[in-house]
């Protein structure tokens, strides 16, 4: 069997790949204005530069035309190395887990989407790219699940399972994830899921689950800190239910109530009640059992204890 | 000899506001400072564009009236960088040297930077820097191990990085004006060089931005950068507060934290009370200035708490040792340093910027911008995100024989 080997160097991608050409979006009255002046300053360099680019771009295109290209093609021998790439968690032992190549395989006889298709079965895969490298090498690239939240599940015979569900609503087992990045994820109860061949069927609506928490944990930090389970009983990914609501059970402040639409301003009128709370010394720990930011004031619960109003 | 001038501009699009300066630089030793234009900002929210067209309308504005101010027209342009987006991650690497006489060459050195800086991210997120922290030499710190005898080489990178679309919109901006961007740097760090001394960043020194959308922060230690931060908090959630809180206008609120502002209550703040308008017409009435003291004081103290949880273990006064050090807008707000050494235990004090700068450029709102331009002269603290070189190419030798 072919042993799977480190890549060799990766290219990352930097500020610098982003395309700097002239975005006509992006074009003012002002910079018109400005854009031509320079253009007709130096219109006469520019058509000196085409001349050169011209025959640059021609020789290039003359190398690239030319039948004596043909030693570019490559034969295919037996198999001897597999690099492995991803922008997440899994290793080589967890490819090798799932594939194993024939010995005697030459390069050619592998089926590369058949080793594709295999492996985004496993539910963190997102992407997979397999490439032939010739003459004797496969790259296998992987882009990830990234987990939003993590979920328990029960199997037929009562063993509880813990599955991640991505920003997608994939529900998949996650391998390799440190204890303090799942630790950091809220739980999401109240979906029922739909079993398929292999796993489950996304969850629909969890986009906007996904909104809130990016919202909370860029904008309120000290708030997702709180969260502990998030809850779609009372929402099936449909906006034109009116009565659809997403509960958040926290930690220290009872349960929020969420419309799924506008969160920003959601989070805003909760981040300033929350800080009220802390703040005012007549509210003991405790005193708020529940926040309903559905309508169009927020309403909170108060728990019957004594000195909290 | 032939005098080489390059003519640069800073731009920062900031919350409030878009800043311009101009700045040329001879022979690739001095700066003058040439040009300036504002354009007070809309379409920023948090430090991220949320209307395109807006921004660049504004963004244009100021670089047109800096050019003119200036009498010249711009090259190319350091672009500061901002916003909840961004992230930082340590990376670190290690290879055993290669040669048989176990000495560190080069190769080494660029392999296992390379391997540190590779560390692939998810789709939609680029790296801005990759900032070197330190290299181990079999466990060991070393400067510069190049030479030296050892098996084991580390290094250690702070590495920050942000949403593609996002920074991607700032660039545009900057393209629209027929302009590259030739670095960008996050603000913390334009900030830091500015208003912390070399001495400070080798005892180790916390800067802390405070702006109207964004706060950003940037950790030295040993004279390198250890660590960055970002929070979507600023001076804006201070007046959302007050609205809020005190049930008051923006622009009421607005002037209730200029005149009245404090982020720490004093004994005779207690039971005054000032008026909301002070003309004393309908609807015009007391605020309890305590109530309002305590609102900013929340949130200062909230803020300052944040960054300490974001520093962890580094939050240490023996890591800080020369302190920390408070810019931008909202430093200004009196008694927030005591604030800050309350909760970050360490001393703080206001930044200014140096007096080689003028007069009318030396407050700390400038100190981004400055960042900028002193960056584009010297490379300070330069990362190594820079691989290719931009805008050298035939086109422009060409272009600057012709123009000569």
């Amino acid at each position: 069997m072919a042993k799977a080997k480190k890549a060799p160097r990766k290219t990352t991608s930097t500020w610098k790949s982003i395309d700097q050409s002239l975005q006509s979006r992006a074009v003012t009255l002002v910079a018109r204005k400005r854009q031509l002046l320079i253009f007709l300053k130096y219109a006469g360099i520019f058509c000196g530069v085409a001349l050169v680019f011209g025959l640059v771009g021609s020789c290039i295109y003359w190398f690239k035309s030319n039948p004596h290209g043909a030693w570019l093609m490559a034969s295919s021998d037996p198999l001897r190395k597999v690099y492995f790439e991803t922008d997440g968690v899994l290793t080589e032992e967890w490819l090798n887990a799932q594939i194993e190549f024939p010995s005697d395989a030459t390069l050619m006889d592998i089926n590369i989407f058949a080793v594709q298709r295999s492996l985004v079965q496993h539910g963190q895969a997102r992407q997979v790219m397999v490439e032939r490298i010739f003459p004797d090498a496969l790259r296998i690239t992987v882009r990830e699940q990234v987990p939003i939240m993590r979920m328990v599940i029960m199997d037929a015979v009562g063993k509880k399972h813990l599955m991640m569900v991505s920003e997608e609503g994939e529900v998949y087992p996650g391998v390799n994830y440190q204890k303090d990045t799942l630790a950091r994820l809220p739980y999401l109860i109240g979906v029922a899921l739909q079993r398929r061949a292999n796993g489950f069927e996304k969850i629909q609506g969890i986009e906007h689950v996904a909104d809130l928490l990016r919202h909370a944990r860029m904008r309120y930090p000290g708030l997702y800190a709180d969260w502990k389970f998030v809850s779609m009983a009372d929402f099936d990914g449909s906006l034109d239910d009116l009565g659809a609501t997403l509960q958040v059970h926290t930690r220290s402040s009872g349960i929020i109530e969420f419309s799924p639409v506008d969160f920003e301003s959601q989070l805003q009128e909760l981040d300033a009640i929350l800080l009220y709370a802390k703040y005012n010394r007549r509210w003991q720990k405790g005193a708020i059992e529940g926040i309903d930011l559905t309508l169009k004031d927020p309403v909170l619960r108060m728990a019957n204890i004594a000195g909290a109003q | 000899m032939i005098q080489q001038n390059k003519i640069v501009g800073a731009v920062e699009i900031g919350t409030s506001g878009v800043k311009v300066l101009i700045g040329d630089i001879v022979n690739g030793r001095s700066l003058n400072i040439i040009g300036m234009g504002q354009c007070s900002s809309r379409g920023v929210k948090k430090g991220e564009i949320v209307d395109f067209k807006t921004v660049s309308n504004c963004t244009h504005a100021a670089l047109m009236g800096a050019e003119k101010s200036a009498g010249v027209q711009v090259e190319s342009v350091y672009l500061s960088q901002t916003g909840g987006h961004l992230r930082g991650v340590f990376n670190s690497a290690a290879v055993n040297v290669s040669s048989s006489d176990n000495r560190v060459r080069k190769s080494d050195i660029e392999r296992v930077a390379n391997e540190a800086k590779s560390k692939e991210l998810a789709p939609g997120l680029v790296y801005i820097h990759h900032m070197q922290n330190a290299f181990l030499l079999d466990g060991e710190i070393v400067e510069n191990p190049l030479g030296m005898e050892g098996s084991k080489l580390e290094v250690n990178y702070w590495s920050v990085y942000g949403d593609e679309n996002k920074i991607r919109d700032h660039i545009h901006v900057i393209n629209g004006f027929g302009l590259n961007v030739e670095d960008m740097i996050i603000s913390s760090i334009a900030s830091g060089i500015m208003v912390a001394s070399d001495v400070e960043k080798r005892q180790g020194v916390l800067v802390i931005d405070i702006g109207s959308g964004t706060t950003d922060w940037v950790l030295y230690k040993g004279g390198v950068i250890v660590q960055t931060g970002v929070l979507a908090v600023g001076g804006d959630h201070i007046l959302n507060d007050l609205s809020i809180g005190m049930q008051l206008n923006r622009k009421y609120a607005e002037r209730m934290l200029m005149e009245f502002g404090k982020a720490n209550i004093e004994k005779q703040d207690r039971d005054e009370k000032v008026w909301m308008v002070g003309d004393q017409t309908i609807g015009d009435r007391y605020i309890s200035k305590q109530g309002l003291v305590e609102i900013i004081h929340a949130r200062v103290e909230e803020l300052f708490a944040i960054i300490a949880t974001q520093l962890g273990d580094k939050c240490d006064p023996e890591i800080i040792r020369a302190g920390a050090v408070l810019t931008g807008g909202v430093s200004a707000l009196p008694n927030i340093n005591a604030v800050a050494g309350k909760v970050l235990g360490a001393d703080v004090r206001t930044g200014r910027n140096p007096s080689w700068v003028r007069e009318d450029l030396r407050a700390c709102e400038y100190s981004t911008t400055l960042g900028l331009l002193h960056y584009a002269l010297t490379g300070d603290d330069k990362d190594e995100a820079d691989e290719e070189p931009r805008n050298k190419g035939l086109l422009q030798k060409v272009a600057k024989i012709f123009a000569a």
